[in-house]
């Protein structure tokens, strides 16, 4: 028997020394593991160093060239030039060349920097000469910003202004495409047209109320730090990075990423984007050469090229009757008396401000319109407009024809909602715009100010307003929350618009034409004007007494007799908007420096039963 | 006397200077002056300053705003008999500051400083001070709204 097994049992292979037949596997996997172990240990620092070397390579390439693109374009300071809008214009095209090659390599620094989690973004800065002129490369921008202003208009601007205020030496960051520093919007529809400085489209600079001549920029060049100085500036400052857009938000990791695939991480955001006049459609669907002579009027840009429109064209059309459209139209009208110009307006409304004004007012603002010598067109539905004839034709829906050479539409505003999506955040379907609380947060560390923002008003309810005193106040407002406050909106912001020297009104609240109104008037004089007001002209008062002749005519009938017509019926006086018989809104028309009051009784909102009592607190019959 | 008329939904009153004589019987609310949702001026009811109020421009919030904080409080919390006159250093450093930035803080802020320097006390508050220098400074408390500086706050 033990022959017949012994065969079978001859091992086939050993390879081990150990006393039995498992240990010598045991040692093979071990040798087996410890070389693989070996191996991929081997690999994995010969990969790394690889990269190293690779990393310190492109460094160097994009130093390298860093250097060379500077000595190429000195002036690169996007931000820091004056008048912004000249010079950086012209640089914008030659910028995006040298962007674009390095960006493959940019995302990567960058990108390499954050991997380790650690936010400090001196390595990959001071790997970079400190470079004063170069800009093309993000490398050099903060990763960081404790507060991120996107957008950079009114609103940005008072937030920043706020925040530095109420945190010193707070670092504060503006991100805006735009290529100009922040600046005010009336004026480039009001002042700067009546302006007898001929080369007012370079200093843009206008006179005010008070007669001193300032600047539409909010504050000089000066006054900002560059963005790459914001880390390292001792008592922190106020940065603008110009023509950089912010297209995605990341709300969970804190941090957004701009149209050159920078990364800046925030503490605490502002989405301040305002927004993009609206278009006709049958302007959009009209062709190039349309197109091409239409303004959307909001920037500075637009101000110039409409200027020299104005100067070269015989024919302006402007469509909207709204505040932008009507003022453009005075301020152009105003111009045809001293040139061939010719200035059309038309609406579909009966009068200008027809959405705003009570109808008799707006067919006697329409009146005033006229005499600034524009042909205003009411009820008026584009149907088509075309090129023809090197002419733009407009046809109306009830067949008129208006032949001109260029259109300005002013239509409305579309609140820039771009972020939304990516960020996750509410935009409203009745008003559009971020929809945020009373204190105007949408998220956690995430709040909206100006044009762009749809808030809570605890007085008037949700709205969204799209004026120049609200982007302060609420940009204002949005700064001291950044900054712990949380207050909510509460201090009613006000508006205002001259149509020419004889019209001219303050507002404040909601000031719809489709709410019920009470008007209180007084007989006008020759004092009541925004042109007297800053004037302080005392001329003769004509009216006063044709008042009292004719209030004692229609005292004398029980039934309201229509007055003697004067032309200056609606001279001044104080128009209360209701809603549910509480004063939610209220114009001061020609009426001055009370709107203290006003804001007063709005807040107040009480129900009056006799609002000429409350008419009196104006006193509208003294300056 | 006054007379109205009514255009559908829209009522409309005119009124004399006489009818607008008498006293107007319209109710107003108190306000509370301590009320935290209101704008406050320039100094909260703390007795603190407030910064960020409209009627300081840009001065706090400028590149020269630290040293602004700096002399401006010194000086407010200055129990001194001639207000402000330890703060000597501060204003001096300010001043420093400002030179930096003409085209912010236009040069004629020297006989402004000189004044404060001498008296210490250019007014029993804050607000003579700063109305002196709103007007040497042109630019800086730039007014955001031009009716921004009429509007009481």
């Amino acid at each position: 028997l033990n022959n017949a097994r012994t065969p079978l049992c001859v091992p086939v292979a050993h390879m081990s020394t150990g006393p039995v037949g498992g240990g010598g596997d045991n040692l093979k996997y071990a040798l087996l593991v410890g070389a693989a172990f070996v191996g991929g240990i081997t690999y994995a620092v010969i990969t790394i160093r690889g990269d190293q070397e690779r990393h310190m390579e492109r460094m160097a390439e994009i130093s390298s060239r860093k250097q060379k693109s500077a000595t190429k374009q000195p002036a690169t300071q996007l931000h820091a030039e004056p008048h912004a809008a000249e010079s950086t214009k012209m640089e914008a095209p030659p910028e995006p060349k040298p962007v674009v090659p390095p960006s493959p390599e940019d995302s990567s620094p960058p990108a390499e920097v954050t991997a380790p989690g650690a936010e400090t973004a001196s390595p990959s800065e001071s790997a970079e000469p400190p470079a004063a002129d170069s800009k093309p490369a993000s490398p050099t921008l903060p990763s960081h910003a404790p507060y991120l202003l996107i957008g950079g208009g009114t609103a940005s601007f008072a937030a920043a202004r706020s925040i530095r205020a109420r945190d010193p030496g707070a670092k504060v960051l503006i991100v805006t495409d735009e290529a100009d520093l922040p600046y005010m919007r009336p004026p480039l529809s009001k002042e700067l047209w009546f302006s007898d400085d001929p080369s007012v489209t370079e200093t843009l600079r206008f006179k005010q109320w008070n007669g001193k001549e300032r600047s539409i920029y909010f504050q000089p060049p000066s006054f900002y730090i560059d963005p790459e100085d914001l880390n390292s500036a001792e008592n922190g400052g106020v940065a603008v990075l110009t023509s950089r857009k912010v297209v995605h938000m990341d709300v969970r990791g804190n941090k957004v990423k701009l149209d050159d695939d920078t990364e800046i991480s925030y503490d605490k955001c502002l989405i301040a984007t305002g927004g993009v006049p609206r278009n006709l459609q049958v302007i959009e669907r009209a062709g190039e050469e349309v197109m091409k002579r239409t303004t959307l009027f909001r920037k500075i840009e637009d101000f110039k090229s409409l200027d020299k429109v104005s100067r070269n064209m015989k024919s302006i059309t402007i469509i909207g009757g709204g505040f932008l459209g009507s003022e453009l139209a005075c301020a152009l009208g105003r111009r045809s008396s001293e040139s061939e110009l010719e200035v059309i307006q038309m609406f579909p409304e009966k009068g200008n401000m027809g959405k705003v004004l009570p109808e008799y007012l707006s067919n006697w603002t329409t009146e005033n319109v006229k005499k600034e010598g524009v042909k205003v067109i009411t009820e008026a539905l584009v149907k088509t407009v075309s090129y023809k004839d090197d002419k733009l034709e407009i046809k109306l829906k009830d067949g008129r024809l208006v032949k001109t050479d260029h259109i300005v539409a002013a239509v409305g505003l579309e609140p820039n909602v771009d972020l939304a999506k990516s960020a996750g955040l509410e935009v409203d379907s009745d008003f559009g715009g971020y929809r945020v609380n009373a204190e105007l947060q949408a998220r956690s560390n995430i709040w909206v100010a100006g044009d762009a923002a749809c808030f809570y008003d605890i007085r008037l309810g949700r709205r969204r307003v799209e004026h120049h005193d609200h982007a302060v106040v609420s940009g204002r407002l949005a700064g001291e929350n950044m900054t712990g406050a949380s207050k909510p909106y509460w201090h009613q912001s006000m508006f205002w618009s001259d149509l020419g020297p004889d019209v001219g009104y303050e507002a404040i609240g909601i000031v719809d034409s489709s709410l019920p109104t009470v008007g209180v008037f007084a007989k006008a004089t020759a004092k009541d004007t925004p042109k007297a007001a800053t004037e302080e002209s005392g001329t003769g008062i004509r009216s006063e007494s044709e008042t009292e002749d004719t209030a004692s005519i229609a005292v004398a009938s029980t039934t309201p007799a229509p007055p003697v017509e004067h032309k200056d019926k609606y001279g001044k006086g104080v128009i209360f908007y209701l809603r549910d018989k509480v004063v939610v809104g209220i114009i001061l028309w020609n009426v001055f420096n009370r709107m203290p009051i006003a804001r007063k009784i709005i807040k107040d909102g009480e129900e009056h039963a006799d609002l000429n009592e409350v008419a009196k607190l104006f006193n509208i019959h003294e300056d | 006397m006054s007379y109205c008329k009514q255009e559908g939904k829209d009522r409309i009153i005119f009124v004399t200077k006489e009818d607008h004589e008498t006293p107007s019987n319209a109710e107003l609310i108190a306000d509370d002056p301590d009320d935290p949702y209101e704008e406050q001026g320039l100094i909260l009811p703390s007795g603190e300053i407030n910064w960020n109020c409209p009627c300081l421009g840009g001065m706090a919030s400028g590149p020269c705003g630290s040293q602004f904080k700096e002399a401006f409080s010194c000086f407010h919390y200055s129990k001194e008999e001639v207000k402000g006159s330890e703060c000597i250093e501060q204003f001096r450093s300010m001043q420093e500051c400002m030179q930096r930035y003409p085209d912010l803080y236009p040069q004629e802020e020297d006989k402004e400083n000189s004044s404060q320097a001498e008296s210490g006390s250019a007014a029993a508050d804050g607000s003579g001070l700063l109305s002196e220098s709103d007007s040497a400074i042109e630019v800086s408390p730039d007014s955001m709204l031009p009716t921004d500086s009429q509007t009481p706050s």
